[in-house]
């Protein structure tokens, strides 16, 4: 399904039904199918034109738009929608035709679309101005007004698509992208970091082997508060965990911040860790204190399995608790065709008129912009996906 | 679709400031309307229309890109200009597909500086996308300046000129051509951004003001003065800084009956909210004449109070209680001794909205593949 992004600016002829009277059209179509020469096929194309005209003018009648693409006529003579459909150079003629820039809405995972008054009512309805597109995405992408594919997809199955496994305090709002890997939305922060980790990554991972545990003596009392707050809310410690366990991973987060902090792999990092962030902006911690503290959470949140050594090293007697095991252990490599981080692709939510169901509009790899009510039975969204083939990704 | 906004919104406006162009949007849908140059308009808008903010918002920030020029893919504007230019270079230096990549991404950075910061945005800015830096070989006349731009691996400069201490010359002017000397293989960057510089590109930099509003019942069954106080409170408390603003107010009756209720689009759109939640208590005269034990003096009075637990057998039968709207503790306020108080209790709740905006962020918004 098309919908155009623009005011209909076409001129559509009537179409009229009636009979041919010319005894010789039916050969001169017969004899320009085998004609190559370009003279002679101008000379039958004239003919066919004429013959295919009506005797006389009538309410549906129009003048040719390219008469100097026949041989000379004497005269104006008007044709209709029939003398067109027999026109030789009908595959040139831009009469009725549609050179709007369309989208093409694409269906997925069996999504069923709603009716196409809907869709254009989506797209429509939001212009009150002819210098911008009808496109509800401008300002959210910088392919919006373009021709492009608009995904729909139903509510509950981008959910499963696009898990949601990461619990914060903060609605995802301010977040630029989301992990595929880890189902976790991207904040700014982590944008900054997994632009030189994944750089560091392709390069050579062994680099990471100079991390050491560090002392819990060396971290501010922000910072020991922060990290036992994100290990409680992430179960890496449990409420039923002892005072040692607490102790462990104090002096493990010491020793990542100090490796970030002074590798000069992660230089690149040290003028956003000199500026200040606000919790929920700039990541998703609840409380602040000092950037690079941040940045070594954020990593194990992500990157869980670059600590696998350091995590045995920080739990002596192999005794790591269960929940750290397991996301170390469950951390899910992405399958190479598909790609891990993406955009928070926008969105405009369709809901069924009258339901009882509800939307979530910030969701960890989609931001809800519009939501509009229709007859239809589920939860639909339409997304640009921001240049991402969504076909290829699902 | 909810109610409609009571026809006689005059109270309303009574407690929002005169300085303000103010207009009443009571349509099925958000509209966007054409907003003055220089001035500060607030409309009032009725709560369903919450949902469409941010796609409102952020089309009226970008609409000058689109003013009085075709948008269609052949489209040319002064930005894509210089990030196209800047391209050539990028794919020269470091292949087709690094400068493609570098591209999508400039030119959405240099939109979001534009939209949020207009041509000095662009400029004078210190994450912007070009900067002017004073050279340290100078002498005690005159010095070195160069223009830079924010090219892939850091900032690189376009050119240099001479300034004598004391002026202060526009960094383009018609003519002005002799001042710069550019590097040869940046001759059409730098021409791209004086274009830019000259293009007159203007942003709307009239405020505005988006009030969301809702209440269960005619306008005139509330006091008066709640109504004054409670739209005061809000208009003079919720980023009162910010060019353009977003809240809601929601009028709500307790122990009354025939009362209207929240329909879905309106409990979406309370999804909206950003920020810290304000309730504004406006106590019936029998809360506070009753019983000496039982009479409310104040806010300290409030805590295990029938006023209070009015309030949250509305906020659950508003199905307001599962909103995210109280999953922080709100500032509490009280509207009391006036003359105009009623025997049935009343309560306002607003709270700032999040219109698409990243205002608050220290870093460039935008959306951003990491390959």
């Amino acid at each position: 399904m098309k919908i155009a992004l623009t005011d209909p600016q076409i001129d559509l002829p009537n179409p009229v039904s009636r009979e041919v009277s010319s005894p010789t059209l039916a050969q001169l179509l017969i004899s320009i199918l085998a004609e190559e020469d370009p003279k002679k096929y101008r000379t039958i194309a004239t003919k066919i034109h004429q013959a295919s005209a009506p005797d006389d003018e009538h309410d549906d009648t129009y003048n040719c738009l390219h008469l100097d693409w026949f041989e000379d006529i004497a005269g104006t003579f008007p044709i209709d929608s029939v003398t067109c459909s027999f026109c030789a150079y009908a595959h040139a003629c831009s009469l009725g035709t549609d050179n709007r820039p369309t989208v093409a809405i694409v269906p997925l995972l069996g999504t069923f679309l709603p009716e196409r008054e809907v869709l254009v009512e989506v797209f429509e309805r939001v212009s009150n101005s002819s210098d911008m597109p009808y496109d509800p995405f401008v300002g959210f992408s910088h392919r919006a007004g373009k021709p492009r594919n608009i995904y729909a997809i139903e509510y509950s199955r981008f959910l499963k698509s696009f898990p949601e496994c990461h619990v914060s305090t903060f609605k995802p709002q301010y977040a630029v992208g989301y992990d595929r890997s880890s189902g976790a939305p991207l904040w700014p922060q982590d944008h900054s970091f997994l632009e030189v980790f994944e750089q560091l990554n392709k390069q050579n991972l062994e680099h990471f082997e100079e991390i050491k545990i560090g002392s819990k003596e060396t971290l501010s009392r922000l910072e020991s508060n922060l990290i036992l707050e994100v290990c409680y809310d992430n179960n890496w410690i449990l409420a039923s965990d002892d005072g040692p366990t607490e102790e462990c991973m104090l002096n493990f987060f010491s020793g990542v911040r100090d490796f970030l902090s002074t590798s000069p792999l992660f230089s690149p990092l040290s003028e956003l860790a000199n500026s200040s962030a606000i919790p929920g902006v700039d990541h998703p911690h609840p409380v602040g204190a000092s950037r690079w503290m941040h940045l070594a959470l954020r990593w194990m949140e992500l990157q869980p399995h670059t600590f696998h050594r350091l995590l045995c090293e920080a739990y002596p007697d192999a005794k790591i608790p269960k929940s750290i095991k397991n996301l170390v252990m469950n951390y899910s490599q992405m399958d190479p065709g598909k790609t891990r981080y993406i955009p928070r692709f926008p969105a405009v939510a369709l809901i069924p008129k009258d339901t009882s169901q509800t939307v979530k509009l910030e969701l960890g790899a989609c931001r809800i912009i519009d939501v509009h009510d229709y007859r239809g039975q589920h939860i639909v969204l339409l997304l640009d996906s921001l240049g991402l083939s969504l076909e290829d990704e699902l | 679709m909810g109610p409609p906004l009571d026809p006689n919104l005059d109270v309303l406006v009574e407690g929002l400031p005169p300085h303000l162009v103010i207009s009443v949007q009571n349509t099925s849908k958000y509209e966007m309307q054409e907003i003055a140059a220089g001035q500060n308009s607030l409309f009032i808008r009725p709560l369903n229309h919450l949902v469409s903010l941010p796609l409102q918002t952020r089309r009226r920030l970008f609409a000058p890109l689109y003013k009085n020029q075709a948008w269609s893919e052949q489209s040319d504007s002064p930005i894509r200009q210089v990030v196209r230019e800047a391209t050539l270079f990028m794919t020269a230096k470091y292949g087709e597909d690094t400068a493609l990549r570098w591209r999508d991404e400039m030119y959405e950075r240099m939109l979001s500086l534009f939209v949020t910061g207009g041509i000095r945005g662009l400029f004078f800015n210190q994450n912007g996308a070009f900067r002017i830096r004073e050279i340290g070989d100078g002498n005690r006349y005159e010095y070195n300046e160069s223009l830079e731009f924010n090219f892939l691996h850091g900032w690189e400069d376009l050119a240099t000129r001479t300034v004598q201490y004391g002026e202060k010359p526009p960094l383009f002017s018609e003519g002005s051509e002799a001042m710069w000397n550019c590097r040869p293989e940046f001759q059409s960057v730098f021409n791209g951004a004086k274009k830019l510089y000259l293009s007159n590109l203007s942003r709307s930099i009239g405020g505005m003001t988006d009030l969301f509003f809702w209440h269960d019942q005619a306008l005139q069954n509330y006091p008066k003065s709640f109504v004054k106080a409670a739209v005061k409170d809000a208009e003079s408390t919720f980023d009162v800084r910010s060019e353009n603003r977003s809240f809601a107010v929601l009028l709500v009756s307790l122990n009354d009956e025939g009362l209207e209720a929240l329909n879905a689009l309106e409990r979406i759109g309370l999804q909206r909210f950003d920020g810290q939640v304000r309730v504004m208590f406006s106590p019936g005269i029998h809360e506070l004449t009753g019983d000496s034990e039982l009479k409310l003096r104040g806010l300290e009075d409030l805590d295990g109070s029938q006023l209070e637990n009015a309030f949250f057998q509305r906020v659950e039968a508003l199905n307001l209680h599962d909103s995210p709207l109280f999953d922080c503790e709100p500032t509490v306020l009280m509207h009391q001794g006036t003359q105009d108080a009623q025997d049935r209790s009343f309560v306002s709740i607003s709270f700032p909205c999040w219109n698409g905006t990243w205002g608050s962020s220290h870093q460039i918004d935008g959306e951003h593949i990491i390959s």
